[in-house]
């Protein structure tokens, strides 16, 4: 169950990384569309919420979300090596 | 296929500027074969001589002119620099390196906000707009 949520957690991420990367682009090209600004705005609030949720519970996503006194970041697997990944799932 | 046919019918174009250029005067005006890319680095000539396709550029080819031909520049149509050399062949190309390739045009019209998948869809779609989503083609997983 919590191996659920955690996967649950980190596809959120990366769909949500994955549009925030293709509105970086849109706007690159069309640095003055407000809609545009506004979803990547929209976007970057989730994609912060569900990365706090993810490291809270789960430990650091990135390296330099590592805090505390010890170096938590070597402790588990690194987060895009998941039972799910290695199985080929979702692909 | 619509750029095969779109293709076609601009060299076709082409054969009838050629026409035009006879009348004028160029008598041995001919139309190269359209360049098919490197071509291992050699393109055949209309006389039978090989010449460099995609070698290192060097100054003889910068002036259009090859192995010691002398080529005349005659003027542009449509963005590609028509060539006479010597022995009266004819060419059409950038000129950088005597070959009868067209320089290769493209455009892009201006994307617009709209038609967007949602973060789940867009990344299974590898886009996040709809518009944008173009299959080559299905995979078949059967091999």
């Amino acid at each position: 169950m919590a191996d659920n949520n955690k996967r649950a957690l980190m596809r959120k991420i990366q769909e949500l990384s994955f549009a925030k990367v293709e509105t970086e682009l849109y706007l690159d090209t069309h640095p003055e569309n407000a809609s545009a600004i506004e979803y990547y705005n929209k976007i970057l609030s989730e994609l912060d919420d569900v990365m706090t949720k993810y490291q809270n519970e789960y430990g650091p996503i990135y390296a330099e979300g590592t805090v505390g006194k010890r170096w938590a970041w070597v402790d588990d697997k690194w987060p895009w090596h998941t039972d799910w990944e290695m199985k080929g799932e979702d692909r | 296929m619509k750029i095969g046919h779109k293709f076609a019918r601009r060299t076709e174009n082409k054969k009838e500027k050629t026409m035009e250029k006879n009348e004028n005067g160029y008598s041995e005006y001919r139309l190269g074969g359209m360049g098919n890319g490197c071509n291992n680095g050699q393109t055949q000539r209309q006389n039978g001589n090989r010449q460099d396709g995609c070698g290192s550029p060097n100054r003889e080819r910068d002036t259009g002119r090859q192995n010691g031909d002398r080529a005349d520049w005659l003027g542009s149509q449509d963005g590609a620099s028509e060539y006479r050399y010597e022995n009266g062949d004819m060419r059409q190309g950038c000129g950088c390196n005597g070959e009868s390739r067209h320089l290769a045009m493209v455009y892009s019209p201006y994307q617009c906000w709209r038609m967007l998948y949602t973060p789940s869809d867009a990344l299974k779609h590898g886009t996040l707009f709809e518009e944008l989503y173009k299959p080559v083609g299905e995979c078949n997983k059967n091999g």
